[in-house]
């Protein structure tokens, strides 16, 4: 009897915690009462951790907008909170909002969380949304993500937001194109040393043109 | 004269450049030492300056470059080439692509070769790799003695963690010289260092001599517009363009000039993986395509559909499905409030379903369905 009382007790209070949480914004009231309720609850575990919660509010509602069920919902909710808690721990307690976002986002596509904190130290006192949201969109792209995160930290250091942007459109471009060209480029091409060969082609390094 | 003939190629790729989309013009300058040892002659120090550039559009690419070599003997040799590329559309994995050049060399006056080639290829595209087919044909040179070239090659190619694998078999027809090469060619990226190296043998020869030869070369970057190259090793003879086998060294700098400093040749081993899991084929055309401005803390997005009625929903609409505005013949046009960052975006023709319009990163969404990426600065 003891327990039954604690438990709906509990369940009390999780609901006057989750109708509060709801009632701080209207925007939730789209979701479905059980939904509201869970979400409403990650919502407030967001902001009592100092997580931005208007991620996970829009992933919710990006759920509702599309009728996902409850559990599909909840469990998007859920995994975002992760991703920005371990954005956060990686990035910093001083990140933006929008930064972590981002941040979360490379980091759910598969992006080491140790990038992240290697591209904080190599861009100490600079926004890092841009970089991020790069390094997010070059692996949903399909670039391996290590390799992703090896590109942008290695640009990180001299790119402004501007030419991360144009080295993405570049990138995308690339991709357009199709692996044959890149396959041509990586094996006959350096950095512009543009060749044409009969074979497979030539390794297009420093070798001296080949007549004595 | 000769000389100026030697150059034209070059001075004709970087002449046309300006007048074609500057912004996708890219290109560098190598400034190296050597120390070269051609095949039956003595060992001689070497300073090269060659400066390559590249016009892309597209699937159309144009190359041009040139050598210009000066030995300790006082002597100097130059060499240029334009090359073009255009791939056709995919057809499933397949993809096929038309190549030419044609370049020119002189050493002093003692010899020069002219060449002009063309091939046709035939490229699969398999996850992790591919293969490709292709025949070349054409002519070469020296002074007024022309002979024809043919050859046909295959090889395939594959991306690993951190490394471009490619193998090859080629064989050519000169006149009557013959010859076939088989070519293995790695490359490895880690960080600003990208490493390279090449194993062949020429097997089967006719008047072009047989051998082993490998290459190793590094490429460090200093800065996206600066970097070390080194490189070495023995390699074959080249009866297209009349070099001679020889082993070298050399070390020098590159210097990533033009706009931009071409990052995205910082790391080729992205590029090429960066398709691997971009579906091996062209992934199917989205019946609506989108493209976006961004200004003042409002994002414009102007959407291409055959509909009468198209909304987009987004994280900056708070997911509420928004009506855009007809702007035209099969455009449709919405102005929101944007912040930096990262964003999410469906659309929605006809009342149907959501969709990830082309021109944004499709995304698994985590709800069964796809949603688009963007980036705003």
């Amino acid at each position: 009897m003891t327990a039954l009382r604690t438990a709906a007790l509990a369940a009390a209070l999780a609901g006057l915690l989750a109708a509060h949480a709801a009632a701080q914004d209207p925007r939730l009231e789209r979701l479905d009462p059980d939904t509201r309720a869970a979400v409403a609850a990650l919502v407030d575990s967001a902001r009592q951790s100092g997580v931005p919660a208007e991620a996970l509010i829009d992933r919710a509602l990006e759920g509702a907008a599309k009728q996902a069920p409850e559990p599909r919902i909840v469990a998007a909710v859920t995994t975002l909170l992760g991703n920005l808690r371990e954005a956060r721990a990686a990035l910093g307690a001083s990140t933006t909002a929008p930064e972590l976002q981002a941040g979360a986002s490379a980091i759910h596509l598969g992006v080491p969380a140790a990038a992240l904190t290697r591209l904080r130290a190599v861009r100490p006192r600079q926004p890092l949304t841009i970089a991020l949201s790069v390094m997010a969109d070059l692996t949903a792209r399909g670039v391996p993500a290590d390799s992703a995160a090896a590109a942008v930290l290695a640009l990180a250091g001299s790119l402004r937001d501007d030419q991360f942007l144009a080295f993405r459109r570049n990138v995308e471009r690339d991709i357009e194109l199709g692996a044959p060209a890149a396959a041509a480029a990586s094996s006959s091409v350096r950095l512009g040393a543009g060749a044409f060969t009969t074979d497979a082609g030539s390794s297009g390094s420093a070798r001296p043109l080949r007549r004595p | 004269m000769d000389r100026r003939r030697a150059w034209l190629p070059l001075a004709l790729g970087l002449a046309a450049a300006p007048g074609l989309l500057v912004s996708q013009v890219t290109g560098a300058v190598d400034l190296t030492a050597a120390d070269v040892h051609y095949d039956g002659y003595l060992p001689s120090l070497a300073a090269s300056l060659s400066p390559a550039a590249r016009w892309q559009q597209g699937l159309f690419t144009l190359d041009a470059r040139a050598t210009l070599l000066r030995f300790e003997s006082g002597n100097s040799s130059s060499q240029g080439l334009v090359a073009a590329s255009a791939f056709t559309p995919s057809l499933g994995r397949w993809r096929g692509e038309l190549a030419a050049t044609a370049g020119a060399s002189r050493y002093e006056h003692f010899a020069s070769y002219r060449d002009a080639l063309a091939a046709v290829r035939l490229h699969f595209l398999a996850p992790g790799g591919g293969a490709w087919i292709g025949v070349t044909f054409g002519g070469t040179a020296l002074g007024s003695a022309a002979r024809p070239v043919s050859a046909a090659t295959l090889a395939v190619w594959s991306v690993r963690r951190g490394a471009t694998l490619t193998a090859s078999m080629t064989a050519t027809r000169i006149g009557d010289t013959t010859y076939t090469d088989l070519s293995g060619l790695g490359e490895w990226t880690r960080g600003n260092v990208i490493l390279n190296g090449a194993l062949g043998a020429r097997v089967w020869s006719r008047f072009a001599g047989r051998g082993v030869y490998g290459e190793a070369g590094a490429v460090i970057a200093l800065r996206p517009s600066l970097a070390l190259v080194f490189a070495g090793g023995r390699y074959a003879t080249d009866p297209t363009r009349g070099s001679i086998a020889g082993r070298y060294a050399s070390a020098g700098l590159r210097i990533v000039g033009l706009r931009p400093p071409r990052p995205e040749r910082f790391d080729p081993r992205v590029l090429l993986a960066s398709h691997r899991d971009a579906a091996a084929a062209d992934p199917p055309v989205a019946p609506a395509s989108i493209e976006f401005t961004s200004a003042a803390g409002t994002c414009t997005f102007v959407v291409h559909a055959v509909a009468t009625r198209v909304e987009i929903a987004s994280d900056l609409s708070g997911w509420q499905p928004v009506l855009l505005a007809p702007a035209g013949q099969d455009t449709w046009t919405v102005t929101l409030p944007v912040t930096p960052g990262l964003h999410r975006l469906n659309v929605r023709l006809d009342g149907g379903e959501w969709l990830v319009p082309g021109g944004f990163t499709p995304v698994a969404d985590e709800f069964g369905g796809s949603v688009g990426l963007f980036v705003v600065r």
